[in-house]
């Protein structure tokens, strides 16, 4: 998992670089990478379907 | 005793008996900080010509008996991204150096129909994230304050102001409030108008403010709704609950003696306390709040940063252009954790009064160059809910620690009894060394 995460954050990093040029991006590099964890997180911790939230609307009756 | 010593409380007490005028006590806080400021650098710019022409006038009003509110005669500290009419606001950016708005924010406004004196802008963090702002911690000027409310913290902490309006995106208000060994409340999200404070991520924001005591910090949020919490804090002792063990778990050794301790005395006096254990969906919460705050500062500079990146300090920087690389599912997921832990927290909340923390990870940290964590206060900012710190004791080297309340959404009556409660039992930690100049 943890490999994984830091995988996908110097993947987003590269990306991230790639748009904005890596003289801009390298006194940042911390930021991005956090944020890039932190994107990996959040996507996969919702594929698991246990972790699913509700996604009918509020209110609904089955 | 100086009246800038003087709490919100005590000055408006004096004023309404006639023992003090607004005049005077602006006065004695002019000298305060043309004393202390030069050590602090709490301070973006000071609007003495205004503050003392508005002090005149309400001086004069309370000669004929009229008194607006209990902020009537009371200076005002306002962080620099509120806007505030005919006065520079540059929200710690080069790109707003020369920013004059031509209308106040809706607090900023409403503190002026109360009565308040602004006194001027206080420093913050670039565009209230993490690159530090020069502002130096009165308790040991070679650490920081905390941010992004930098400059409000060590005004109220230096006595160089009683009352200091701060935002909190994630710990903005909280954290700083804590290192400086003051109160600092961040109300129930949008109770407090946001509208002219300039935004960092819109769905995070929450206007906040930083007093000496709860019971200003109550006293000045009736002023602002309307409502009567400082009437309400007399209680019982409270029934609190701790979350299990992420909070000791990461916080640094002081902070978790400090806790204990400060429980063990509130304990003792009477408080319940019973641990809870965290959803599962908690250990999303910060990840969520980083995808969040960074989509929606995207959204807001993508402009500016397109034409200027060069003029973005390197940490907001970071965070602008991840930001911009987000996808909008994962913003949307994120939102959507939001919403799962919100439903969560609310129902492990049921038969508490509120929830107690420390309000930082560790004290305030050497140096200028970080502000600190907010590991501890985002969860909040991301719930929604209310939140106070109050001074809870010193370090070993005598920086000072605070601990954290949360309640559920519109319990800010609560929130200042719990604390008021428990600031009582704990005591005062006394003042920095700064205060005895």
């Amino acid at each position: 998992m943890e490999t994984k995460r830091e995988e996908y954050a110097n993947h987003y990093l590269s990306s991230v670089e790639g748009i904005w040029g890596k003289q801009l991006i390298e006194p940042c590099k911390i930021i991005i990478i956090k944020i890039g964890e932190a994107v990996y997180d959040v996507d996969n911790y919702l594929l698991k379907p246990e972790n699913e939230p509700e996604t009918k609307p509020r209110g609904v009756k089955e | 005793m100086e009246n800038s010593s003087l709490t919100i409380s005590q000055a408006s007490n004096q004023i309404k008996n006639g023992q003090l005028t607004p005049n005077e006590l602006l006065e004695s806080f002019l000298n305060r900080i043309e004393k202390i400021e030069p050590l602090i650098d709490a301070w973006v710019n000071l609007d003495k010509k205004t503050a003392i022409t508005t002090a005149e006038e309400l001086t004069k009003e309370l000669s004929v008996g009229k008194i607006r509110s209990s902020l009537h005669g009371i200076p005002v500290g306002i962080k620099d991204i509120y806007f505030t009419k005919g006065l520079q606001t540059t929200m710690g950016s080069p790109l707003y150096k020369d920013f004059i708005p031509d209308a106040d924010a809706v607090i900023v406004s409403k503190l002026k129909e109360a009565g308040a004196i602004i006194l001027g802008k206080t420093q913050t963090t670039e565009f209230a994230y993490l690159d530090p702002a020069p502002t130096k911690n009165p308790w040991a000027r070679d650490h920081t304050p905390g941010g992004s409310s930098s400059g409000s913290a060590a005004a109220v902490s230096a006595q160089m102001s009683s009352l200091a309006f701060g935002s909190q995106t994630a710990g903005s208000v909280i954290r700083p409030a804590s290192f400086c060994g003051v109160v600092g409340v961040k109300p129930t999200y949008d109770l407090l108008s946001r509208e002219g404070v300039f935004p960092l991520a819109w769905s995070l924001d929450h206007v906040g403010y930083m007093t000496r005591t709860v019971e200003d910090a109550a006293i000045t949020f009736d002023v602002l709704t309307g409502s009567s919490t400082s009437a309400q804090l007399m209680m019982k002792p409270p029934k609190l609950c701790y979350p299990d063990t992420y909070f000791q778990e990461n916080a640094d050794g002081e902070v978790n003696r400090n806790l204990n301790e400060a429980v063990e005395r509130i304990w003792r006096r009477g408080a319940d306390f019973e641990p809870i254990k965290l959803p599962e969906v908690f250990k999303m919460v910060h990840s969520s709040v980083r995808v969040i705050m960074a989509a929606e500062a995207a959204s807001i500079h993508r402009e500016n940063f397109k034409t200027k990146p060069e003029l973005f300090r390197p940490l907001i920087r970071g965070h602008i252009a991840s930001g911009l690389a987000i996808p909008s599912s994962s913003y949307l997921q994120a939102q959507r954790i939001r919403r799962v832990f919100i439903d969560e927290m609310l129902k492990l909340m049921e038969g508490y009064d509120a929830i107690i923390t420390p309000s930082a990870p560790t004290p305030a940290l050497p140096g200028l160059q970080s502000t600190g964590d907010a590991a501890f206060n985002s969860p909040w900012s991301l719930a929604g809910f209310p939140s106070i710190t109050i001074p809870s004791g010193l370090t070993i080297d005598g920086l000072p620690q605070g601990i954290q309340f949360i309640t559920k959404p519109y319990q800010e009556a609560k929130l200042f009894a719990v604390a008021r409660w428990c600031e009582d039992k704990l005591g005062s930690i006394g003042l920095p060394s700064i205060n005895r100049q």
